[in-house]
């Protein structure tokens, strides 16, 4: 054997010692790494490897009323699909009258079901219950539950439009559900780790393993059973007056939270698809615009008697009519009333009484009040898609001199509910107007967050305050007898407003509506009762009125605040 | 014969035809089973602690499954226990029991408990701009402040913020 036999052969060993030696130490760094470092770095390199994390999704967060109830839960709901190959010999038979009973449908029909090859959906949104029976089942191999977060909401209507919903993709709209997303989602957990050779998640180190934070409770300053309230005498003011909307709000003057926000038509946000149109869904206490009509006349009056225009025993002779802007505005009865007081200004909704007042307080000084009670803005509610009105001003080119007058009883301007509700609020509470609001406390886990009512701003002085509630409660008792609760001293006014079209005001189409609070001597409540084109009664005292009685007698009833009278 | 030193082989062996085992040097194959040895021992200390790893892992995905199992019933208790509390549900066992809404008039018969009330209320308690009108008159007792309570009361108007102030 040659040199260079001896040569190759030495080479080959050589490349095997080599080859040898780094498998080995390659097998000794890899140890040295698992043994000296956080096993984390295994995960890091699984992660780096490009591997998605397993999601824990988080459950929405409650929603709750003043008085703890819940108003909306999250719940488990399962969908339960069946392999009917992986069921035994004789177990379809004893099946399907099982499942029959499960799921309330046909035995033909899950015979039917059990009879095919492939895998089918049984049931989509099944309780807990059903599902737990059909786990502990003995045929639970060829049954797969899905499990899926749902809303369920215990009182069906109740509060919907405030409240809102969840869509079927997950989608927060409307309400408290909208203006509140972030905080109800949560966050969704996440499960980093190797997974096994089929694919499925091996978790081996908690530092890689995030738990799902479930979403913030609310708690809201609604009180369901004045809510429920609310909602049932609206639906009886509709069936009464053959009215095709309306609203009830009820406030807290104190505090501006809302009591109660019924609205009508209204859905139910568990079955939302079940509606004629989306605009079912809108929160038209907030979101839809009308001429107020005659209550704002107190307003108007308000603003005269803290710019210490008027006194509240000061009369003014009424003629009938008054020329403003070259236009001549009249009363509602087309007739002239002699010397006429403030309380019968308002007790008779004389129209040219208020076109006075306001010519007394002039464009400027006027328009400051309207915008300080607070039309033409948002009231700053926490919830979604609030409207802010129209509101024309002086110096805008679509403002007319005569709109001084117009607008001191209510026409020619756009308000929402809200906005009006909170606006009697400021007279209620020693004038000073309140942020409405309907959270008033966030749960995050152990940690509470108090929502602290917000005074927007001072419109008129304590005492022009509560000379306008004198006012309104004599005005009540003389002229609108229908909101007259014995016993008690309600402060309100009556509007009539006819709906603006494009041909100008039709007679026939009214919206009817009260806005009050009481009792006086320490207003708890404020309420506003509205009623959009009702056919059996064409006056605000007629048609709203005696609605707003009967919730405030529900409400010193709930409150049970006894009668000083 | 070849210079070990120049080539930097690990080993030497004699130029032979065939190279057998019975001819290897022994100190080459304990070289080679020290080898063997080592690697096998990392490869195995690696194995182990693999196996130890999934192990522990399997056990923590159970414990984390089992949570997360007890979470979902809890949320579905919680959403089942919402509507047991149902207001239409409330007011029919209500109406079995026997009983009815109250009305206002009821309360003529309230008993009215003299009590001074705790002068450290919370803010949102209390009105944001100082005493609430008709607080005296609603309680239907007038309590005669004492000195603490007018320190209180004066503590509140300072703390009370500027803007606060400027609506008196």
């Amino acid at each position: 054997m040659d040199d260079s036999q001896f040569l190759g052969q030495r080479r080959r060993i050589a490349w095997l010692t080599t080859v040898l030696l780094a498998v080995g130490l390659a097998l000794v760094v890899r140890l040295a790494f698992c043994q000296l470092t956080p096993q984390g770095n295994i995960l890091s390199f699984s992660l780096q490897r490009g591997h998605s994390p397993d999601v824990v999704p988080p459950a929405r967060g409650n929603i709750r009323d003043a008085t703890d109830h819940c108003l909306v839960a999250s719940t488990i709901l399962y969908d339960i699909s069946v392999s009917p190959e992986l069921l035994g010999e004789g177990q379809k038979e004893v099946l399907v009258p099982e499942l029959a009973r499960l799921f309330e449908r046909e035995e033909e029909e899950i015979s039917h079901t059990l009879d095919m090859t492939e895998t089918v959906i049984l049931g989509k949104n099944m309780s807990p219950s059903i599902q737990a029976q059909i786990e502990t089942g003995g045929s639970a191999l060829a049954f797969k539950s899905d499990p899926k977060f749902r809303r369920v909401y215990p009182d069906s209507t109740l509060a919907a439009s405030v409240l809102g919903f969840v869509n079927y993709e997950g989608d927060a709209l409307y309400g408290v559900e909208e203006y509140y997303d972030r905080l109800l989602e949560g966050t969704r957990g996440e499960w980093y780790g190797v997974r096994d050779p089929w694919g499925r998640q091996l978790l081996a180190s908690l530092t890689n393993y995030r738990a799902a934070e479930d979403g913030a409770t609310l708690v809201l300053t609604i009180d369901r059973n004045i809510q429920h309230a609310a909602e049932r005498i609206l639906q009886s003011g509709i069936e009464e007056n053959k009215a095709t909307s309306g609203n009830i709000i009820v406030l807290d003057p104190r505090t501006g939270g809302v009591l109660a926000m019924a609205n009508y038509p209204t859905y139910a946000p568990g079955n939302y698809g079940e509606v004629e149109s989306s605009e079912y869904y809108m929160n038209t206490s907030i979101s839809s615009i009308y001429e107020p009509g005659s209550v704002f006349k107190p307003l108007t009056l308000a603003g005269a008697l803290d710019a210490r225009l008027i006194r509240p025993t000061d009369s003014y002779d009424d003629r009938g009519e008054i020329i403003v802007g070259e236009q001549r505005i009249m009363n509602s009865d087309r007739q002239a009333h002699g010397s006429t007081t403030m309380v019968e200004l308002l007790a008779h909704s004389r129209n040219v009484g208020a076109a006075y007042v306001a010519t007394l307080l002039g464009e400027a000084r006027f328009y400051e009040y309207v915008r300080r009670f607070g039309f033409g803005e948002v009231t700053g509610i926490d919830l979604a898609h609030e409207a802010r009105g129209i509101l024309r001003l002086p110096g805008e080119s679509a403002w007319h001199k005569s709109d001084l007058a117009t607008n001191s009883f209510g026409q020619g301007l756009a308000v929402t509910p809200i906005q009006v509700a909170a606006a009697y609020g400021a007279m209620a509470n020693d004038g000073i107007l309140m942020r409405p609001y309907v959270v008033s406390e966030i749960h995050r886990g152990e940690e509470v967050e108090e929502g602290e009512p917000f005074p927007v701003r001072r419109v008129i002085s304590s005492q022009a305050a509560q000379d306008i509630t004198e006012l309104m409660v004599e005005a009540t008792e003389l002229g609108m007898e229908e909101a007259v609760l014995p016993g008690y001293a309600l402060a309100g006014k009556s509007g009539t407003s006819e709906i603006a079209s494009i041909e100008g005001y039709v007679r026939e189409f009214i919206i009817a509506s009260f806005v009050g609070f009481g009792p006086v001597s320490d207003p708890r409540f404020v309420v506003l009762v509205k009623f959009d084109e009702p056919r059996e009664g064409h006056w605000g005292t007629e048609v709203a009125a005696p609605e707003f009685r009967r919730m405030c007698k529900y409400l010193v009833d709930y409150y049970g605040i006894p009668p000083t009278r | 014969m070849p210079d070990r030193r120049k080539d930097l082989l690990v080993f030497y062996e004699r130029t032979r035809r065939r190279i057998s085992i019975d001819r290897v040097k022994p100190r080459t194959l304990a070289y080679f089973s020290m080898m063997l040895l080592l690697i096998g021992l990392a490869g195995g200390l690696y194995l182990h602690q693999a196996s130890e790893v999934a192990t522990y892992a399997k056990e923590i995905r159970r414990l984390q499954s089992h949570k997360e199992r007890l979470r979902r019933e809890l949320v579905a208790l919680q959403g089942e226990v919402a509507l047991l509390g149902s207001l239409e549900r409330m007011h029919q066992v209500g109406e079995d029991l026997g009983y009815r809404l109250p009305e206002a008039a009821d309360v003529k018969e309230r008993l009215y408990i003299e009590c001074t009330p705790t002068p450290a209320v919370r803010r949102t308690d209390r009105s944001l701009f100082g005493k609430q009108r008709g607080d005296s008159e609603t309680s239907g007792v007038r309590v005669k402040n004492t000195f603490w309570q007018n320190l209180v009361e004066q503590f509140y108007l300072w703390f009370e913020s500027p803007a606060d102030q400027r609506w008196h």
